[in-house]
């Protein structure tokens, strides 16, 4: 197996610690990349999904972008959430303003999208950065009502604020990327993939690195990660900023998307369908999130179709209960275990 | 640890793209002989009251058309349920107008939806028949057809009504919920009232979903109007009004928009409340509340009769000019004094869309309405 | 010797109680300082005041000739002061790699954008890293554990990877609180070696310990608490045949 490498070099890292840990040589270190062999098919898998708008006709693009969408929100909920262990409801809020600057700066601002989204990003993370300073001092449920306030100050103040089009919202607008119109569903789906393997590549890279960690140290004792020189409220700025901008290049995709901002795009009901995405695909797993949200999305829209709009609710409701009782991994649990079994069982078997 | 997790990404990409695969279904067959429209409609979810009218309407139309041997094409209907929910109804009308290339759009009800859907087919060059109430529909998109009474010529109605009626000594007040609705409603009754002189002796807003009314109704009391304009969309709301208006023993005439089940909530307190609304069911309007009940709506409303007379309309439209998307424009707009069953004089053109100009106004007597505007 | 750290006056009270009173105590560069005393005498208090965990209601800190009152635990554990907890303070769902790993975010350095995007720069350092923490944990005893989950872990086995965690940032001063409570004898010895093997190669070590007979073995210096003043302090061997020493521990049989 190539995960195992060896390493002979003898170079290290300086310091005091260097004459305590001497130097035996040819140390076995577990190599977190991975190997190359997954890592490839990881990469063909992403090529793959960012191909299919040539396999599918233009309502089904619009769907794939509409997951894609979905993926971003369910993607910084797991950063916060998952990584950082933050309970934030924040996310509408963010979202919401994303939608709403994407929209002003094409309407407003003649922006092009490859600005827009920028600017959009920008103001995201400030946001982000802003809910992280306020919600400093608090934790748990106390944040994430602070958080959850927040998309309810910014929907009373969009509904009376007329040159944001007040409660009826903005219509008639068109966001451009690159010059061409985010109408056009591809365009709209990759532009949302590329900003979605960015972020997906971020939040990887992170976590094999001193920011995963200092995360990782942040959320399971912050008085150990300070102890340890982790300057625990700068990664707490970090992550929500991170979340903020790619929340809100969701919101600006979503503009995109629906043809309308409304204030109803800082609605709860948007938190709660990706807070169920993120529990029932399990907070700390990505691929548990993106595998859920793509189904659950892909189910909530064409549920009719299998004759259960009825029973949207009632479904969401019931893989929540069952995957808090079952699966408290959520389904990211559930794969991670049975693919850890299963290589062990390839390697027991070599062994033999 | 990081290796299954590559894995169980891979595996999530798959997943997706077996989605993909699931998702790209087959496009609708293009037989001649059949007109295919759309019919996005809140089947489910908050607004499925409404949306099950809508669709009890066309199918009833639908009906009767192709029964009528009138016309050389079969019409069909294809139904979306948007669940209440604006993306979803955008998803639908996207799919509608572009992967299976309809040529026109009837739906969904609530303007929240109607929106986006309408930036769809107004992109796509469609034309979309709403029975919305909203004004903005049709200022701001050129391909919406409004197949019932806009908010500002229903209030408009009501100050007609109240003018006609108005003894010297005779007053009015306006009673509104602090909705979008409710207060944009009271905004336009005050100005229509102050175009032909006359000033609400009260003017009280209410917040939606109250338990007690009662301080209200003092308000009224005191000030004891003739009429009580309500501008209020919510059924409970306007019947819990009506019953402590009667237990105070409030004197006043209510008149109200149409919201379905309102009455049958206030109970005794409804009679002699004054709805507005483009159409009413009962013994005025037998006919096509039969028909409309054999779709299994048991309490026809305005939507249904609306959706109705809309689908009519699309059908002679489509007689007279054909079936493209343009050609179904064309003979929309060419609608001049059209008679449906639910009312007559349909009338549009490429820069009115409004369909009609007046409602309607009907007296609950307790088990029916009497229309009591326009007088005949 | 130069002092590492030097603390005059430093006091805590809470409420009416004064858990720290007045304490002086100065942890000299290369030495194995012992600081002992019986329950709720003040040491975690002082120590926490020390490592900037608690504030100080008065009194001052100097480290390495700097005046540090009041600052923050993660800017001290920049400058080199890193310490364990008596009670756990474990990331309970990692590996004991990466909760060692995390001990060594100080020294890792890789600057933007290698931070955001696994780069081969990354890798590198994160290895060398990674080699460092194997090493250090063969050294505590921890190896056959590496990759285990610390939640998995015995108690014994969890205080060790606490302590590795702490001498993974290479500290110039590695504060222990407590690190013998609760270990099993086998592991009381690693932790010996490990202390002595600390002290031969420069670390200076103020440890907290209940245990007197593993501090006298070990430590250069030592320090007694009692009541929240300082009652002794010294060479070990006269401490601990201090009359003041003994009466605190009247009626306790040394851990020994
Ligand atoms: N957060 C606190 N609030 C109030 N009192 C405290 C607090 N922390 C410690 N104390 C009190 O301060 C005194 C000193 O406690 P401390 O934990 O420093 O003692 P210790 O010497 O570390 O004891 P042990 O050997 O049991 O660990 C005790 O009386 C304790 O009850
Ligand atoms: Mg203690």
């Amino acid at each position: 197996m190539s995960d195992q490498i060896t390493v002979t070099d003898d170079r290290r890292a300086a310091g005091v610690g260097d004459a305590l840990v001497t130097a035996s040589g040819g140390r076995k270190v577990a190599d977190p990349g991975g190997g190359r062999a997954t890592g490839a098919a990881a990469l063909l898998a992403a090529a793959a999904v960012a191909a299919l708008p040539l396999a599918t006709d233009y309502s089904t693009t619009y769907l794939l972008a509409y997951i894609v969408i979905i993926a971003l929100l369910g993607t910084s909920l797991h950063l916060l959430m998952g990584l950082m262990g933050v309970f934030s409801l924040g996310q509408a809020a963010m979202f919401g303003t994303g939608a709403y600057v994407a929209v002003v700066a094409s309407d407003e601002l003649a922006l092009d999208g490859i600005l827009g989204l920028l600017l959009v990003a920008l103001v995201g993370a400030v946001l982000g950065l802003v809910m992280g300073a306020v919600t400093l001092r608090v934790t748990d449920l106390y944040l994430a009502l602070a958080t959850l306030a927040v998309g309810y100050i910014f929907e009373n103040v969009v509904r009376n604020t007329d040159w944001l089009g007040g409660p009826q919202g903005r219509t008639g607008f068109v966001i451009t990327v690159a010059g061409r119109s985010l109408d056009d569903p591809r365009l709209l789906f990759w532009v949302g993939i590329v900003a979605l393997y960015l972020f997906i590549v971020i939040i990887w890279s992170m976590r094999r690195s001193k920011l995963g960690r200092a995360f990782m140290a942040t959320r399971e004792s912050p008085i150990a990660a300070r102890s340890i020189g982790i300057d625990t409220r700068r990664y707490k700025l970090l992550g929500f900023a991170l979340a903020g901008a790619f929340s809100g290049i969701a919101g600006a995709l979503y503009a995109a998307w629906s043809l309308v901002v409304d204030p109803s795009v800082f609605g709860i009901d948007l938190t709660l369908s990706v807070l169920a995405i993120a529990i029932v695909g399990g907070l700390r797993s990505l691929p548990g999130i993106l595998i859920v949200g793509a189904a659950l999305t892909y189910f909530r829209n064409s549920a009719a179709d299998f004759g259960a709009a009825d029973y949207v609710l009632l479904v969401y409701g019931s893989l929540i209960v069952l995957s808090l009782r079952f699966l408290p991994q959520g389904l990211g649990g559930l794969l991670a275990s049975t693919v850890t079994a299963g290589t062990s069982r390839m390697r027991g078997r070599r062994e033999s | 640890m990081m290796r299954s997790k590559v894995l169980a990404s891979v595996t999530a990409a798959s997943a997706l793209l077996l989605l993909a695969a699931c998702g790209s279904g087959d496009a609708a067959g293009d037989d001649s002989g059949v007109f295919k429209f759309a019919v996005v409609t809140e089947k489910t979810g908050a607004y499925a009251d409404y949306g099950l009218q809508l669709e009890a309407g066309v199918q009833a139309a639908v009906k009767d058309l192709n029964a009528s041997g009138d016309y050389d094409i079969e019409f069909e209907p294809v139904i979306y349920d948007c669940q209440s929910d604006k993306s979803i109804c955008v998803q639908h009308a996207r799919e509608a107008v572009t992967a299976e290339g309809l040529s026109a759009v009837i739906g969904p009800i609530v303007s929240v939806d109607i929106l986006p859907a309408a930036e769809v087919t107004e992109r796509a060059k469609v034309p979309h028949l709403v029975m919305a109430v909203l004004n903005q529909i049709t200022d701001d998109y050129t391909n919406t057809f409004r197949w019932s009474v806009q908010s500002d010529r229903s209030n408009q109605t009501v100050v007609d009504y109240v003018e006609a009626k108005m003894k010297p000594g005779d007053t009015v007040a306006i009673v509104n919920a602090t909705t979008d609705f409710g207060m944009g409603g009271a905004a336009q009754q005050t100005e229509q009232l102050a175009a032909i002189g006359i000033e609400p002796v009260a003017s009280i807003p209410h917040d939606p979903d109250q338990a007690d009314y009662t301080p209200i109704i003092t308000e009224l009391k005191k000030a004891d109007p003739t009429y009580v304009l309500l501008s209020d969309s919510n059924p409970a709301d306007i019947a819990k009004l009506l019953r402590q208006a009667k237990e105070l023993g409030l004197k006043s005439t209510w008149i109200g928009a149409d919201a379905s089940g309102a009455i049958q909530l206030a109970g005794d307190a409804a009679e002699g409340y004054l709805t507005v609304s483009p159409w009413f069911p009962g013994p005025d309007t037998q006919e096509l509340t039969d028909k409309l009940v054999a779709e299994g709506i048991k309490t026809p409303g305005w939507i249904s009769a609306m959706a109705y007379d809309a689908t009519l309309g699309l059908a002679e439209a489509v007689d007279s000019s054909g079936t493209s998307p343009e050609e179904v424009t064309k003979g929309l707009e060419s609608l001049s004094d059209f008679d449906g069953l639910a009312r007559t004089g349909w009338t549009f053109s490429a820069d009115d869309r409004r369909g009609q100009t007046t409602s309607q106004i009907a007296e609950w007597t307790g088990t029916e309405y009497k229309i009591v505007w326009p007088e005949n | 010797m130069a002092a590492l750290l030097e603390a005059r006056g430093v006091t805590r009270r809470w409420g009416g109680l004064v858990a720290v009173n007045e304490v002086d105590l100065v942890v000299e560069t290369g030495t194995l300082h012992g600081l002992i005393g019986p329950n709720g005498a003040g040491k975690t208090t002082l120590v926490n005041m020390l490592t900037g965990v608690d504030r100080l209601d008065g009194g001052t800190v100097t480290f390495a000739g700097e005046d540090v009152t009041g600052v923050p635990a993660h800017r001290l554990a920049g400058r080199g002061v890193a310490r364990s907890f008596q009670t756990s303070q474990l990331f309970e769902d990692e590996s004991v790699v990466d909760n060692v790993m995390a001990g060594r975010h100080r020294l890792i350095e890789y600057r933007f954008p290698h931070t955001f995007l696994t780069t081969p720069r990354t890798r590198r350092v994160e290895r060398e890293h990674r080699l460092h923490v194997i090493g250090l944990l063969e050294l505590v005893g921890l190896a056959e554990d590496a990759n285990r989950r610390v939640s998995q872990l015995p108690y014994g086995r969890r205080r060790l990877v606490e302590l590795a965690r702490a001498i993974a940032s290479d500290p110039t001063l590695l504060v222990l609180d407590e690190p013998a409570a609760g270990l099993p004898g086998s592991d009381v010895d690693v932790l010996a070696q490990v202390l002595v093997r600390l002290r031969e190669v420069g670390f200076t070590v103020l440890v907290i310990e209940h245990n007197i007979g593993l501090l006298v073995s070990v430590c250069d210096r030592m320090t007694v608490l009692s009541e929240g003043r300082v009652i002794a302090d010294g060479d070990p061997e006269t401490v601990r045949r201090s009359p003041e020493v003994i009466e605190a521990y009247v009626g306790r049989t040394p851990d020994a």
